[in-house]
This record gives structure tokens, C-alpha cells and sequence, in this order.
């Protein structure tokens, strides 16, 4: 096993498609597929879409009571790629409702909070993760935390995964990646910022501002730093130089960027497996795969073809 | 069929040195009644199932009698298990393993199932890392799929 995730948040997500839902109403549903069930959280999300594209990895983190199981089952059911190794604990996992009216274009939605880690799960957690990482060549580290784990949780992981050679990358935001950068700096970063405009507790508005804060987070350590701006756009910086990356010829549907991060990351894992690291292809490539990943609705791999129409649509300037 | 195909990749297991309170809290959270037990590089060191501890909480007669009526009051279980909730794993742990790898056959795991009598097997790699585990059901699911391949009983 070479590729290790971990979701310390994971989530189950359900999509019940109702058309024309109203309140006080009751509504029955004939089809099957129009009740979506599906293991989430941000390291689970690459590890799925890793086995879709072949490649099996070890998801870890924590699970917790029934819906804890359900994610588990389905996780298991439908991608065999994946080996699982999750601390289960007693309190309930998150579970995330979202009630999809196609008629009215209209979407509800209903976020159950997440469980609270005990020491005791932490350590236990802590520790298959030293072991875990003594076999594996990269970390993905992404998503958010429960409550219960210290902030400076993501800084101990990178520092472990680093410390046993493995290539580690992150995707998160707040204090879990600050810290992280201040203390054991992953060698890919992507800021998320899904929730608010803030790197390393700094708003970020202007293009210099953007540039800043890619700059100081290569100067932390990290090798290849990724940040998207105003949607078409990614700014990538190495050690070497940074560039300004743009989608042409494209218009993007907001409404398909959800999970457009996970598979970022998913396809910069897979570039750097496939082809080896040359650090600026990489970052193509997965921007290329959020891009085609636009024209999918579901929360899916985007076929490799697709990937490859898409890198011919991204243009290249270097900056510095 | 190979065990490989039919196999759940889920590596949960414990530490030697967790304490028996602690076994029995992630037997509870897993919905499980024993777990592989490893070492700090994920080899394989033994099994501990709820059976273990129940043999080392119990006079060991009572395994005779055949019924719990015979047990003369449930003190003499609460102070035993009180006794032995902080001691480590390893002392109640079945050290002789059975263990199956990927390429094994399904046949070859359903012989070592009923041979020793367990319900599931751990999956290791050459090195005796674990790697998953296989059980009876899904031994049968992975035999019915194969008759499945070769003919269509419409039924």
C-alpha cells in the first residue's frame, strides 16, 4: 500500500431528489436512485476516487456509531481498492442531508454536527497512524476536524509521515493548516477556501495578497503550493518559480464545483505516480481533472480522456 | 476465486499492550467479538475474541457444567473482570495464528475454517502484515457467485 489518507471527519451524505419538495407535504419516492448514498469526508473522497482509477490506498480516521457503520458498509461495498483502518468510537458520525429539487431549483440542506474524539480514540488514532506511515510512500491529509482534537493535530501528522519519508499533501484551512505549515510543513498545500478568503490568518483579496501568501508558504518548506483565484484561475508556486494558470475557452457551472478539491488532489496523486514529479505538470493535470470533473454532476472521478481534453483548455504563464 | 477477491480489506486491529477495558469497549464500537492483534509494524501476534476473556473471568469448571444457573452469584464476575480490566492484552491473547494470503484459494480457507472451527481468518502479505480478513459467509457468497459464472438456474 502505497497512499495513505485520513479523514477525521468523515461523513455520510445523503441526496434525495424530490421534485417540487414543499414543506408539510409528504413526498414518496419510487426510484431507488433518487435516495444517494454516499461515504464522505475529504480524505475518504480521494481515497474512493483513487479506486476508481485503480489504485488502491489506506483510508483512516474516525468512525463512530451507526452511521459510522453505514459509511464503513458502503465504503467497503462499492470500493475494493480501499483498506480501512478506522478508530470507531462510541458517539455518532456526521451524517449530511441535502434535499435536491431539480423542478424548483432548489436545495436543502441539513448538516448533523459531528461526534467529540476522546483522548483515549486520539492516541489509539496517533498511534496506527506511526505505524501505518512506516509502510506507505504518500499522506494525504485533508478536511476538518472533530471536536476533541487539538489544533495543532495536522502539524503531528505531517511531522510523523514526513519523518518516515513519505511525500505528504494537504488540503484544509484555519489553524489545523497553519499550524501545519509553521511546524511540519507538507510538501503540497492547497489552501481550502471554501468557507473564507483566509490563508495562514491572513485575508487574502488582492492578486498581491495571493502571491504573498503562496510565496510564504514554499518559504515554510512546502515544494508546490496551490491556490485557486476567482474560479478560473490557479496560482502554483514552486521553489523555482510561480505561475498564473487560466481555464480558457470554458465556461464553468458553479453548481458542479462541489467536491472539484477532492479530485484535485486525487489527480495530482495519480500524476505524480504515473509520471514522476515534475512539479508544475502535476498541478496541471489536477486542475485540469477539477475542470472536467465541472462537467459531471455527481461527486465522481472524471474519465482519464476527459482529464486529457481539459489540459489542452488550461494556459500557462509563468510569473516570476 | 482467491481469497484476494472475496476478502475485507479492513486492517482494525489492537496493540499487545492495550488493556482488556479497552478490547472490550472496541469489540462494542465494532460490532465485533474478537480482533487481530499486532505490533508496533502491523505484524500479526496473535487473536483475542470476548471468548478469551470470558474463559479468564469464569472458574474454568463452569466450561463443564454446561449452563450459567450453576454460577453462584454475578459478584464473583464483577471482581474478576475489576481484577484484570487494566492488564494488557497479551496475557489472554491465542498466540498460535491461522492466517490465509490473497492468492490462497477459497478452498483452502473453508478447509482451515472448519478444521479449527473459527468463523474468520486474518489476510496477511508474506511478511505476515495484516491485511484483511475473510469469514464463512463470505466464503459461501464467493463460491455461489462462481456456480453463479458457470450456469443461470432460473429459479
Amino acid at each position: 500500500m502505497e497512499i495513505l489518507t485520513v479523514t477525521l471527519n468523515p461523513a455520510l451524505d445523503r441526496e434525495v431528489i424530490i421534485p417540487n419538495f414543499q414543506l408539510n407535504q409528504l413526498h414518496r419516492i419510487f426510484n431507488r436512485e433518487n435516495m444517494i448514498m454516499d461515504p464522505g469526508g475529504k480524505g475518504i473522497n480521494v481515497s474512493m476516487m483513487l479506486s476508481s482509477l485503480g489504485i488502491p490506498s489506506l483510508a483512516m480516521g474516525f468512525l463512530g456509531g451507526y452511521t459510522g457503520r453505514v459509511i464503513l458498509e458502503e465504503l467497503r461495498r462499492r470500493f475494493k481498492d480501499v483498506t480501512t483502518n478506522f478508530v470507531r468510537m462510541e458517539e455518532e458520525s456526521r451524517e449530511n442531508l441535502a434535499i435536491v429539487d431539480e423542478m424548483n431549483h432548489s436545495i436543502t440542506e441539513i448538516n448533523a454536527m459531528g461526534p467529540t474524539i476522546m483522548e483515549e480514540d486520539l492516541l489509539h488514532f496517533l498511534r496506527l497512524y506511526q505505524t501505518a506511515v512506516s509502510h506507505t510512500k504518500i499522506s494525504l491529509i485533508s478536511g476538518s476536524a472533530p471536536f476533541g482534537i487539538p489544533l495543532d493535530v495536522y502539524a503531528s501528522l505531517s511531522k510523523m509521515a514526513k519523518e518516515q519519508g513519505n511525500w505528504v499533501l494537504m488540503e484544509a484551512r484555519g489553524r489545523l493548516l497553519t499550524n501545519a505549515v509553521n511546524q511540519a510543513c507538507p510538501h503540497v498545500v492547497r489552501p481550502d477556501l471554501r468557507s473564507d478568503n483566509k490563508i495562514l490568518g491572513q485575508e487574502v483579496e488582492s492578486f498581491s495578497d495571493y502571491l504573498d501568501a503562496g510565496r510564504e508558504i514554499i518559504h515554510k518548506g512546502a515544494e508546490l503550493v496551490v491556490i485557486s483565484y476567482q474560479m478560473k484561475h490557479d496560482l502554483i508556486f514552486t521553489r523555482d518559480a510561480s505561475w498564473f494558470l487560466t481555464i480558457i475557452q470554458e465556461s464553468v457551472d458553479p453548481s458542479h464545483l462541489l467536491g472539484t478539491g477532492d479530485v484535485y488532489m486525487t489527480a495530482m496523486i495519480y500524476n505524480a505516480l504515473k509520471n514522476g514529479k515534475d512539479l508544475l505538470a502535476t498541478a496541471k493535470f489536477g486542475m485540469a481533472a477539477a475542470l472536467a470533473k465541472t462537467h459531471y454532476v455527481k461527486k465522481e472521478m472524471p474519465k482519464l480522456e476527459d482529464i486529457q481534453t481539459c489540459m489542452e483548455h488550461i494556459k500557462v504563464e509563468r510569473l516570476d | 476465486m482467491k481469497v484476494g477477491d472475496i476478502m475485507i480489506r479492513d486492517i482494525s486491529a489492537v496493540f499487545e499492550d492495550e488493556t482488556v477495558e479497552r478490547f472490550i469497549r472496541l469489540c462494542a464500537n465494532h460490532m465485533r467479538t474478537g480482533l487481530p492483534v499486532v505490533d508496533e509494524d502491523m505484524i500479526i501476534v496473535g487473536m483475542i475474541s470476548e471468548n478469551d476473556i470470558v474463559n479468564a473471568v469464569i472458574p474454568s469448571y463452569f466450561g463443564m457444567l454446561q449452563s450459567a444457573s450453576f454460577i453462584p452469584d454475578t459478584n464473583q464476575l464483577k471482581r474478576k473482570l475489576a481484577e484484570i480490566r487494566k492488564e494488557p492484552i497479551h496475557r489472554f491473547m491465542n498466540r498460535n495464528v491461522i492466517t490465509v494470503r490473497e492468492d490462497d484459494t477459497l478452498l483452502n480457507a473453508s478447509d482451515l475454517l472448519i478444521r479449527h472451527k473459527f468463523f474468520s481468518l486474518c489476510v496477511v502479505d508474506d511478511q505476515k502484515h495484516l491485511r484483511g480478513l475473510v469469514n464463512r459467509s463470505q466464503i459461501l457468497f464467493g463460491v455461489l457467485e462462481e456456480l453463479g459464472l458457470e450456469q443461470n438456474p432460473s429459479i
